[in-house]
């Protein structure tokens, strides 16, 4: 019965609401009038609805193909990552594998920089001329092991990028398992081998489901990957498609509509499936009492095991990051084979260019004010929710969240088109362009980030303070941000480097005078000069990894303090 | 007498339940009212109402004279304003904040002097024994201590009402056992009206002075707590302040100092009810476990209310023992002494006086 909340006034939240509203909702619907009429650039006034966008979508073969071979590689990649994934998770939380629990945060490195810096960095290993493992196996068998451009080469990439994603899902599924589940069987008589087999990964497979369509969606819509592997090797695929039909003249702007479009349809339609997987609670074995953790004892093969994560680490996370430091470090072009090869010219190079100067200050700023602003806004959206009877609520909730289920690429050709229409020049040529399309991409990860921990801060504590004589904003300033502090700073952490590395809104509204970090990089990557492309990525990389570890630093020394 | 809480017709509904349904409650000064039932009874969003921390949909609150919310007139004091000390159930106790910081908390508010803050903490600590534990953080205490910082938090603004809300249902019953004994004192001691919410009957007739016994959102009765023990008037009441065995039967005499009822026990004698009932009535009666006793067979001369029986079952609890006896086909619940041991399936007689029987009306 503790369902009533404090009345207050509806006047703050309603224009909350209606801020939502203007951020969300326009993108999407501008992005629907584009793929059903013939509307070009600011013309959204006397349109006509039409299906011609459709038509040509498909009379256009490289359309379909690009649509075929997302389907393909997401469907084959998300199957590896998840297979790994599961594996992975496996050996961590349920043998007695010595070392690997440490180990675990390196095998989330392709998700902690992002797939557009980590699709780069294998190019320093498997670029056809300059790729340090080509190199080698020419040296060693006289022909190139593999070349990065290529359908292999994008679905090995995407495997490695997604296997986090579906580990993140199938990790929980294994903490939470009921070790009396596999010793009733051993108990039965069942083997070892028949147990993990038929009862650890057989109870696995609807988390494993789950895990494989949201890994699926992800490789769906990733732009990033592609953008450095495929459009090399003329591969159509479907993300990148939207955002080469955007760059034509004049630009297709409502076939790029259809297309994103046609990619949002089947990515609900999985996301729905995942969603309604994970949500059907007869497949839980949780929250029993006496519910036992517990980790199978395992002989001389633990050590087996040790190897495979190891040499999974090794190559998913280690060798491409660690290629990228000489790559970037070298005079020559290629790999640095001689010690007087390396110098940081590449980054003294790279600093005089007002270009990249201009990048790395926007970009901060950006990310900033940026990730400020939403930290304090989705704050108010979620303490709307949670904490009032404001009677929209639940419509405020739903909209901010409303951008997650958004193919990216699909949300950051939305918020292009809307800009396009309403922003005037020199706001749109100018960081508050960016930063505006960002905070729209981003407001549902904020809501996301927030929600569960004000839930999780019981409202008692904060009628204990009104009791006291706190007015409501005295409470909320002297108990619940206190108290909240620690996943402020980590949803500050995470939300600047989302910022920063984000890439399909960048490219597509950068200019050369509102110009980002990320787009920077790729800019540099079209022009070919690859040195300058790999030492502007290493400090990304270098940015992004020191920002997550001092955000995680502080907050859990924050956590700590008061034993929260 | 003025009454120093009074809740008028306040009508309560969260989406289609209703919380409460027409309550009225008068709180006289300087006592301590317990509010007692099962979970969803309405209780505690009774508590939450009287606290302003819900605000009824309609009806009126009064507090030591003022009106606090007023649905017809659309007053509503928010609970920072009302000068009411609370004790939550979950403590309540800031995790961020000292012990000291979380009983100043209050008066800093209200921008009271250093010194005197001091001063008031002192004293307030020293009343609910936290003394040498100022500069604690309250995960470094126990959850009794946690509750006793919860309750100098609430007595640091010397309220005229203080509210408690299940004060004791997250602690351990050894030391729920003195803590319920100390709130008495103190609220006693320092004349303040105090309202106690909780599901314990025990808890509330080792509190309160009066107890109120809710229902589906209303007040089904009301009285000196001793009466509501002894002597509830409907059946709802006797079952949730724990009487355990349950007869029916119909009235066949009707004297002046006593009644006679026809049970499937046999025939029972007991003492004129205080409730209306009239011969050949269908009645319910009560009589505690610990109220009847059990005797070897054949049993005492005196054969009234006395009825044999066999021991189904025995289990015994520390300091006493619990019977089931098996008497004309009805089981009877007995608590008995521990140097009272009889063996199972053994013949007995149970006998209790006429006075020990508590008779309501019939139709549930």
């Amino acid at each position: 019965m503790r369902k009533g909340k404090l009345p207050s006034s509806s006047f703050f939240p309603n224009i909350i609401l209606f801020i939502v509203m203007l951020m969300v909702l326009p993108p999407i619907v501008i992005l629907f009038l584009y793929s059903l009429s013939n509307a070009s650039l600011g013309k959204l006034s006397n349109i006509s609805l039409t299906f011609e966008p459709y038509t040509k979508l498909l009379q256009d073969s490289t359309n379909i193909k690009s649509i075929l071979n997302s389907l393909v590689i997401a469907s084959l990649s998300a199957l590896f990552g998840t297979l790994i994934a599961t594996f992975t998770a496996w050996i961590i939380v349920k043998t007695d594998t010595p070392l690997v629990g440490k180990l675990e945060p390196l095998l989330l490195v392709p998700v902690a920089i992002s797939p557009f810096l980590y699709a780069l960095s294998w190019t320093t290993l498997l670029d056809p001329y300059i790729g340090i493992i080509n190199i080698l196996t020419n040296i060693l068998i006289g022909k190139t092991l593999l070349t990065i451009y290529s359908f292999t080469g994008l679905i090995l990439v995407t495997t490695f990028a997604c296997m986090p994603l579906a580990y993140i899902v199938i990790k929980p599924f294994f903490e939470q398992f009921d070790s009396s589940l596999e010793e009733a069987s051993i108990i039965s008589g069942a083997s070892k081998r028949v147990t993990i087999w038929k009862i650890t990964f057989g109870l696995a497979v609807p988390t494993m489901i789950s895990a494989y369509l949201l890994a699926f969606v992800w490789c769906m819509e990733e732009l990033g990957i592609p953008l450095i592997l495929a459009a090399r090797a003329a591969i159509p695929i479907a993300s990148l498609r939207i955002y080469e039909l955007t760059l034509t003249w004049p630009p297709n702007y409502n076939v790029a509509a259809a297309l994103a479009i046609v990619v949002m349809i089947i990515n609900i339609i999985l996301y729905r499936i995942a969603q309604s997987i994970i949500g059907k609670k007869q497949w839980t074995t949780v929250g029993l009492r006496g519910f036992r953790k517990g980790v199978m004892k395992f002989g001389k093969i633990k050590y087996l095991f040790l190897s495979i994560v190891l040499i999974y680490i090794v190559i998913s996370s280690i060798l491409p990051i660690i290629g990228m430091v000489p790559m970037s470090l070298s005079k020559v072009y290629g790999f640095p084979s001689r010690l007087e090869d390396i110098a940081l010219d590449n980054y003294v190079r790279l600093l005089s260019k007002p270009l990249a100067i201009t990048a790395i200050k926007n970009s901060i700023i950006i990310a900033t004010l940026g990730s400020f602003i939403l930290l304090v806004f989705t704050f108010l959206i979620s303490y709307i929710v949670n904490r009032t009877a404001y009677k929209a609520k639940n419509l405020l909730d739903t909209l901010s969240m409303f951008p997650l289920s958004i193919p990216s690429i699909v949300i950051a050709l939305g918020i292009f088109l809307y800009f396009l229409y309403i922003l005037p020049t020199f706001i749109y040529v100018s960081i508050f362009s960016i930063m505006l399309g960002m905070l729209i991409r981003f407001i549902g990860h904020g809501t996301r980030a927030f929600s569960p921990v004000m839930k999780q801060v019981h409202q008692g504590l904060e009628d204990a303070a009104r009791i006291s004589g706190a007015s409501q904003f005295q409470t909320i300033k002297d108990i619940l941000i206190k108290l909240m502090i620690p996943s402020f700073i980590s949803t500050y952490t995470f939300l600047f480097i989302y910022f920063v590395r984000e890439l399909p809104l960048s490219i597509l509204l950068a200019t050369s005078k509102n110009m980002v970090w990320t787009a920077a990089i790729y800019s540099l990557w079209e022009l070919g000069d690859v040195r300058l492309v790999y030492a502007f990525a290493c400090m990304e990389i270098i940015l992004i990894l020191s920002v997550r570890f001092i955000g995680v630093y502080l907050s859990k020394r924050e956590e700590r303090k008061w034993n929260i | 007498m003025e009454y120093m809480i009074e809740c008028h017709n306040l009508i309560k509904r969260f989406g289609e339940t209703v919380a409460l349904d027409n309550v009225n409650l008068n709180v006289n000064k300087h006592e301590i009212i317990a509010i007692i039932g099962p979970s969803g009874c309405g209780k505690t969003t009774l508590l939450r109402c009287i606290a302003g921390l819900e605000r009824p949909d309609r009806g009126r609150i009064i507090m030591d004279g003022d009106i606090v919310f007023d649905s017809d007139k659309g007053i509503f004091v928010p609970p920072d304003k009302r000068g009411i000390g609370m004790v939550f159930q979950i403590f309540a106790v800031w995790p961020h904040m000292t012990v000291f910081e979380n009983i100043a908390y209050p008066l800093k508010l209200r921008k009271i002097p250093k010194d005197e803050i001091e001063r008031r903490v002192k004293e307030v600590i020293e009343l609910v024994n936290l003394q040498g534990l100022e500069n604690r953080y309250p995960h470094q205490l126990s959850g009794g201590q946690q509750q006793r910082i919860s309750l100098g938090r609430a007595l640091v603004m010397q309220p005229k009402v203080i509210l408690f809300d299940e004060p004791m249902s997250n602690l351990d019953a050894k030391l729920a056992e003195k803590l319920k004994i100390d709130i008495r004192i103190l609220v006693k001691n320092l004349k303040i009206t105090a309202v106690y919410v909780t599901h314990d009957q025990l808890e509330a007739l080792t509190v309160a002075d009066r107890i109120a016994v809710m229902r589906n959102g209303r007040i089904l009765e009301i009285g000196p707590s001793l009466d509501i023990y002894k002597k509830p008037k409907n059946t709802f009441t006797a079952e949730f302040v724990g009487v355990s065995n349950k007869i029916r039967g119909k009235v066949v005499k009707f004297m002046n100092s006593y009644i006679e009822i026809e049970t499937q026990l046999g025939k029972l004698v007991c003492d004129p009810p205080y409730i209306d009932v009239k011969p050949n009535e269908e009645v319910v009666m009560y009589i505690r476990a610990s109220d009847i006793d059990i005797c070897p067979y054949p049993g005492p001369a005196e054969k009234r209310n006395a009825f044999e029986g066999r021991i189904k079952s025995r289990s015994f609890t520390g300091d006493s023992f619990i019977y089931i006896v098996e008497v004309n086909g009805a089981e009877l619940r007995v608590h008995a002494p521990a140097d009272i041991d009889i063996e199972e399936s053994t013949r007995v007689v149970l006998v209790f006086d006429p006075s020990k029987v508590i008779v309501l009306k019939g139709g549930e």
